[in-house]
């Protein structure tokens, strides 16, 4: 009897250690594992973004002043009272900082959302009027720069919200102002930065006024 | 006799002191003005020849994760999706127009100040307009930023004695293309005129892009200069 009961008892012990070594060896199986990595992006746009801002004439123009909007870090890019048909470069005018970790980088567009409006003499083109070029020490009121254009998207907002709806599409490449073909991870703050200078090209029959406009700035990732 | 002899030397004098020119005066500048184009040449069309669909569809490019793009039923876990919609910023321009004090002298009025240019020759009618005058015979000359000691300057406007790319033609009063001085002040004569005589005078550009210029964007600074006699 005693006999009977100890095999009956070395079967059941057999039993569970193969049933656990089965179960081990479930354990070792693979699992494919897939995601779609959503993108991140995301841009700030500082006006006055370093000491020295403000506008430079050209050698026989009229010494400028930056006007009381221009403050450092925000405000207003404010050339102050400037010369009709007089050239006129603003220095450190507007910087643009993107994060992404998108590996192919991003595309920044730039667009006037109007053309200049002034309270009492309707409107300027912005188109031959107002240029931007790269933040560079060797910029001149008459260096190379690139228009700034009227917008043909729909303007949504107002005042500090001004911004431009593209729908489903793109900005137009014309206004393209910087391509990035990287990640910005690991950068300093992880965001790349990229600083304008404007140039102020004043007709000599532009009217005596105020005139003002905003100059909207879109990232797209690549 | 000798007293309408007097009077007659007179008379002399003072018609030739009026006439400006006949008299030794000397010419004063009165004021300058500038203006910039920006010249964005476009790469020549050869290069940019494009395929006809039916080309693209038997030679699909060799990036098939873009082509997957257009589609979004087509993606894959593996595509990086964009995140909905751009984000945007935005910067406030303000400019407070003040009067040109020697406007009533001179001033330029641009037209067509962005010039959009292929390769070979391109003409620009009445970029802009130039408006001279004052109450002495004057004249305006005119010059494109350059150099007489033959500096390196970039197209379109070189240093002299390189010829400059950049042409220009004073509707009405010149008949042909003629480069802009390109060796600095004082330039070269445009055109004059009387005391008094007010002129607004079109000026047409014409750009020469050689073949061996880059696509991409220049510029040139053109500077007038008015000078009065007396």
């Amino acid at each position: 009897m005693n006999a009977r009961r100890g095999f009956t008892a070395l079967l059941i012990a057999v039993t569970m250690v193969a049933a656990a070594t089965a179960r081990v060896r479930a354990a070792t199986g693979s699992v494919e594992a897939t995601w779609k990595t959503a993108v991140i992006i995301s841009m700030t746009v500082a006006p006055n973004f370093q000491s020295g801002f403000g506008p430079q004439g050209g050698p026989s123009s009229p010494a400028p002043a930056a006007g009381p909007s221009a403050i450092p870090g925000g405000g207003y890019v404010d050339f102050g009272k400037v010369v009709q048909g007089y050239n006129y470069l603003y220095k450190y005018a507007a910087q643009v900082a993107v994060l992404t970790n998108d590996s192919s980088g991003f595309q920044v567009f730039a667009e006037g959302s109007s053309d200049f409006t002034s309270a009492s003499s309707g409107t300027w083109p912005i188109d031959t009027t107002l240029f931007w070029l790269p933040s560079n020490g060797t910029n001149t009121p008459y260096a190379a720069a690139v228009p700034f254009s009227k917008t043909s998207a729909m303007v949504t907002g107002s005042g500090a919200t001004t911004g431009i709806s593209y729908g489903a599409g793109l900005p137009p490449s014309s206004a393209l102002v910087w391509s990035y073909a990287h990640s910005t991870i690991g950068l300093p703050s992880n965001s790349a930065t990229q600083g304008y200078d404007y140039q102020l090209r004043l007709s000599g029959g532009a009217p005596v006024t105020q005139f003002s406009v905003y100059v909207v700035y879109t990232v797209v990732a690549k | 006799m000798k007293r309408i002899g007097i009077v007659l030397s007179f008379i002399a004098a003072a018609a030739t002191v009026a006439s400006g020119p006949a008299w030794a005066g000397v010419w004063h500048p009165l004021t300058q003005k500038n203006i910039s184009v920006t010249i964005t040449v476009t790469p020549s069309p050869v290069a940019y020849v494009p395929r006809t669909v039916a080309q693209a569809v038997r030679n699909p490019a060799p990036q098939p994760g873009l082509l997957a793009h257009l589609n979004p039923a087509a993606l894959s876990a593996y595509h990086m999706v964009a995140q909905a919609g751009p984000t945007q910023g935005n910067v406030p321009v303000t400019i407070n127009v003040q009067l040109d004090p020697t406007a009533q002298y001179l001033h330029i009025v641009g037209n067509t100040t962005v010039l959009n240019a292929g390769y070979g020759s391109n003409i620009y009618p009445c970029a802009y307009t130039v408006y001279a005058d004052s109450p002495y015979l004057w004249r305006v000359e005119d010059w494109v930023y350059g150099s007489a000691n033959g500096a390196s300057i970039p197209f379109p406007t070189y240093a002299y004695p390189t010829q400059g790319d950049l042409g220009w033609l004073a509707e009405g009063i010149t008949t042909s293309f003629a480069p802009f001085a390109n060796a600095g002040g004082p330039g070269e004569m445009a055109w004059k005129g009387a005391a008094n005589v007010a002129q607004s005078v079109c000026v047409d550009l014409q750009l020469t892009v050689p073949s061996t210029i880059s696509a991409g964007t220049y510029s040139a600074s053109l500077t007038y200069s008015l000078e009065f006699y007396y």
